[in-house]
């Protein structure tokens, strides 16, 4: 078990009391164990997002700095970030990624150039804390009836047992247009949701899956995946490769290479698309079990015929081959 | 798994209730207009059009190879369901097709799913008339089926439009390539 040091500088008792309340339920489920101590003696710092001279004293330092922002305000120019209030899996996500950096690096270093490195990856660490939030929130068993993320510009209702989430105009179009980054999901209490728009479930976890490079570290790489039901392909723009991998995984589990060679696409899109099927709750995800092996028509003579019949047949209506 | 009636013959079945839009589904991609049956429509209060479809829809497609895609329009009046298993016998694959709006379109579904295979005939559904963006009448139907272990593409579909035909038509080819693969399995 490896021990590192955090201090808290400038911020609000009852958030120094949440992270350390936080820092209490991590111990003992991570390879590293969190413990408070003096800003001097500490290894990384959590600093308010205010311009006092002790914070511009420790930014200034080489030891890492998450800076904690309140939601109502903009995004501080620091590579490491949370918005308050914040999740235990946001706070995780953050002090592993310095954990590697210190680990891997041997030294504490924060350059301007690396801030500026590090903003595409804190985006993308972001993004994965709402998908899993999403992914929990749809696939829980618990009561909540409600959940909100609230970004800069705006926030999002997320409502699982009605199938739906309720947006603001300004805010689905950024989302629409890759341009929000959502902060994770968190519990609501009843709120007016007349002035907002309803829309599926199933679109809002399309958007998302969009926004990641590979398939999500809450989904296991080597699992073998099914489908409850299919996913309304449609509505997320029809296209071959969801067509054939949802016709494949309705029938028996896959895993990702194998629905990547059967629809003839990009690892990236097959990740995209299990991803997106997760955060819809249509997806059965069974680590133990063997894929079902599919091969290539060429052993009988009735496969041919049926693959002669289908190429035939997509040729003659001019759907892509 | 033998899916043809002969060698060079593929059949695809387009059912549902009086008025889901076979007969235009099926004219949608056929080489030639769809050769009906049409008849007096003297039930108007199951569905208000003049004429009906009284034994069957039938078009056809020629592959490059010369063989032969022949698409048959059940007849939607359950008193002539003596004919579905005829029709279904050999078949590659059916689509059904619904109409959003009746009030029992879930029953109809089930009705419809039961006497084409049970789920285990590639088979796709299309659901006409319904609200933009209604995608949990879908949802629904879709978790329905579910619950009897189920698994079938449920898509809004406008018959009128060619390419909403084509969808319903590309998932089916999707689903019978995908039992080949399953067929195939060592």
């Amino acid at each position: 078990m490896e021990n590192r040091k955090l201090a808290f500088v400038g911020l609000e008792a009852d958030t120094t009391s949440a992270c350390l309340s936080m820092l209490k339920i991590m111990n003992g489920r991570s390879s590293i164990e969190w413990m408070q101590a003096e800003p001097e003696d500490a290894d990384v710092l959590m600093l308010a997002n205010d311009d006092s001279d002790a914070n511009r004293k420790w930014q200034g330092s080489n030891k890492p700095c998450i800076v904690i922002y309140h939601n109502n305000e903009d995004k501080p120019a620091a590579p490491y970030t949370l918005s308050h209030p914040f999740r235990v899996m946001q706070l995780i996500s953050v002090l592993e990624d310095i954990s590697g950096t210190l680990s891997h690096d041997g030294q504490r270093q924060q350059t301007t150039a690396q801030a500026s490195a590090e903003q595409p990856r804190k985006a993308t660490s972001q993004q994965t804390d709402f998908s899993e939030s999403l992914y929990q929130a749809v696939t829980g068993k618990n009561t909540q009836t409600l959940y909100q993320s609230r970004s800069p510009k705006g926030s999002l209702f997320v409502s699982p047992s009605a199938g739906a989430y309720f947006i603001q105009e300004p805010l689905f179009n950024e989302v629409r247009q890759k341009a929000a980054t959502l902060p994770a999901l968190e519990p609501a209490a009843d709120t007016d949701l007349s002035a907002y728009t309803r829309r599926p479930i199933a679109e809002l976890a399309w958007m998302t899956a969009q926004l990641a490079s590979s398939l999500p570290a809450w989904l296991p790489e080597n699992g073998s995946f099914r489908l409850k039901r299919w996913p309304n392909v449609r509505s997320a723009k029809s296209d071959r490769a969801y067509l054939s991998m949802s016709a494949l995984m309705t029938k028996q589990p896959c895993q990702r290479e194998q629905l990547a060679a059967h629809a003839g696409c990009a690892q990236q899109q097959v990740d995209r698309f299990l991803s997106a099927c997760a955060m819809s709750n249509l997806l059965v995800c069974e680590t133990g079990a063997v894929a079902p092996s599919t091969r290539a028509a060429a052993a009988t003579h009735e496969p041919r015929r049926m693959g002669s019949f289908i190429q035939g047949l997509r040729h003659r209506l001019g759907l892509s081959s | 798994m033998m899916n043809a009636n002969a060698s060079n013959e593929f059949k695809i079945l387009f059912t549902g209730p009086m008025g889901a839009g076979k007969t235009t589904a099926i004219s949608a991609i056929s080489d030639h207009e769809a050769v009906s049956t049409d008849v007096v429509n003297t039930d108007l209060a199951q569905c208000n059009k003049e004429l009906t479809t009284a034994a069957l829809d039938y078009g056809q497609i020629v592959l490059p190879d010369n063989s032969c895609v022949r698409l048959y329009g059940t007849p939607g009046q359950e008193r002539f369901r003596f004919m579905w298993p005829i029709l279904l016998n050999n078949a590659a694959g059916v689509i059904v097709l619904l109409n959003g709006e009746h009030p029992e379109v879930a029953d109809q579904l089930e009705l419809y799913v039961n006497a084409f295979g049970n789920g285990k005939v590639p088979m796709v559904v299309g659901i006409g008339r319904l609200a933009a963006d209604d995608t949990s009448c879908l949802e629904k139907l879709a978790m329905r089926l579910e619950d009897r272990g189920i698994a079938l593409p449920i898509f809004d579909a406008d018959v009128r439009q060619q390419d909403d035909v084509l969808l319903l038509v590309d998932a089916l080819l999707c689903q019978i390539e995908a039992d080949d693969c399953r067929s195939l399995q060592a």
